[in-house]
């Protein structure tokens, strides 16, 4: 009886687990793309100084939030992140604008790949 | 180097934490979703150690969701029949006076190799000399020998089992239900009442009450 009643404690604190990394991924990840989507729109606008602002907040929220992206995904994808998020404000600086831009994009396109991989769909189960 | 080490110890405790949580078998006598779910925690949790870039805590979780549904699964087999029957299958009896059982040997994909070879393992040279083998849930093969006198021993069966009838074995001991029921009740006993009881054809019964149990 002991044993079953642990067994049923470690279910519920695996699927606890995993649906809590879900969310608290999910609420990382849009948080990170609403950023980068708001510091493209103001590179968009010329609006240089809140832009480098935001690109910098993105450096300081990416080490804030890193910790639960480091549990929970495949290291090769947090590599990619840990890369290109800290390098962006640093890239803005130097004035090429193009490839900042280009930098946004693809982070925020990991960003979404992220959240879509940690669904529960057919394709993810299979 | 350092990080895959101090993976190595947790894993290792983990893994023998959930060894200790399965229980107490041999590998030998694993039932087959055991020896499965062995094989998979090995795999699982060699997966962190050979690849630094896996989370750790996803081996750990995989790791615990089969311990517990293995528990789960054995807990419920001990309580069900009918899914201890699905999960594990059932003894078959392949030798009976010396003679092979063709018809069951074919649906367990057993070969006459197969039977002499188990047979031989267990020291037994001579097929005419087996009064009855089994081959076991685990697979592995049970004897018991012809007595030297020319008449063969009689099998005592498991007829009730955790006061259930257990009537796939009847015919076996030449048993019925009607029978072993009118038996049971000249002992004032209700089949609910037992916990096992064997019978063999020479009328020999060995009964075990659950209250015996206590």
């Amino acid at each position: 009886m002991n044993r079953l009643f642990l067994a049923l404690i470690l279910l519920l604190l695996c699927f606890s687990t995993a649906v809590f990394g879900f969310y608290s991924l999910e609420k990382s990840c849009l948080d990170l793309e609403d950023t980068l989507k708001s510091a493209a729109s103001l590179i968009e606008n010329d609006k240089r100084r809140n832009a480098l602002k935001t690109l910098e907040s993105v450096d300081a929220k990416w080490k804030k939030q890193r910790i639960i992206f480091n549990i929970f995904l495949d290291h090769t994808t947090l590599d990619t992140l840990d890369s290109s998020l800290p390098s962006l404000s640093k890239i803005f600086k130097s004035g090429d604008d193009e490839m900042t831009f280009e930098e946004i994009q693809k982070n925020i396109a990991v960003l979404e790949d992220i959240v879509e991989e940690q669904r529960i769909s057919i394709g993810n189960i299979l | 180097m350092l990080p895959i080490l101090i993976r190595g110890v947790i894993i290792y405790i983990i893994v023998i934490v959930s060894v200790r949580l399965m229980g107490k078998r041999q590998i030998g006598e694993l039932q087959p979703a055991e020896l499965v779910i062995t094989i998979l925690l090995s795999d699982i949790a060699s997966m962190p150690l050979q690849n630094g870039n896996t989370p750790l805590l996803q081996s750990v979780a995989a790791i615990f969701l089969l311990i517990a549904l293995e528990i789960i699964t054995s807990c419920l087999a001990l309580k069900f029949r009918p899914f201890r029957t699905l999960l594990q299958g059932h003894s078959v009896m392949i030798v009976k006076n010396g003679k092979v059982n063709q018809e069951e040997m074919k649906k367990i994909r057993y070969s006459v190799d197969d039977v002499v070879e188990a047979l031989r393992l267990k020291d037994v040279f001579d097929i005419e000399t087996v009064s009855f083998a089994y081959v076991e849930t685990n697979g592995s093969l049970s004897v018991l020998l012809k007595e030297e006198e020319k008449e063969p021993k009689q099998l005592p069966c498991l007829v009730v089992s955790d006061g259930k009838l257990v009537e796939r074995e009847f015919s076996v001991c030449g048993l019925t239900k009607e029978k072993l029921l009118l038996f049971l009740r000249s002992k004032h006993i209700e089949p609910k009442d037992v916990l096992l009881m064997t019978y063999s054809k020479d009328g020999k019964a060995n009964i075990v009450l659950k209250k015996e149990q206590k």
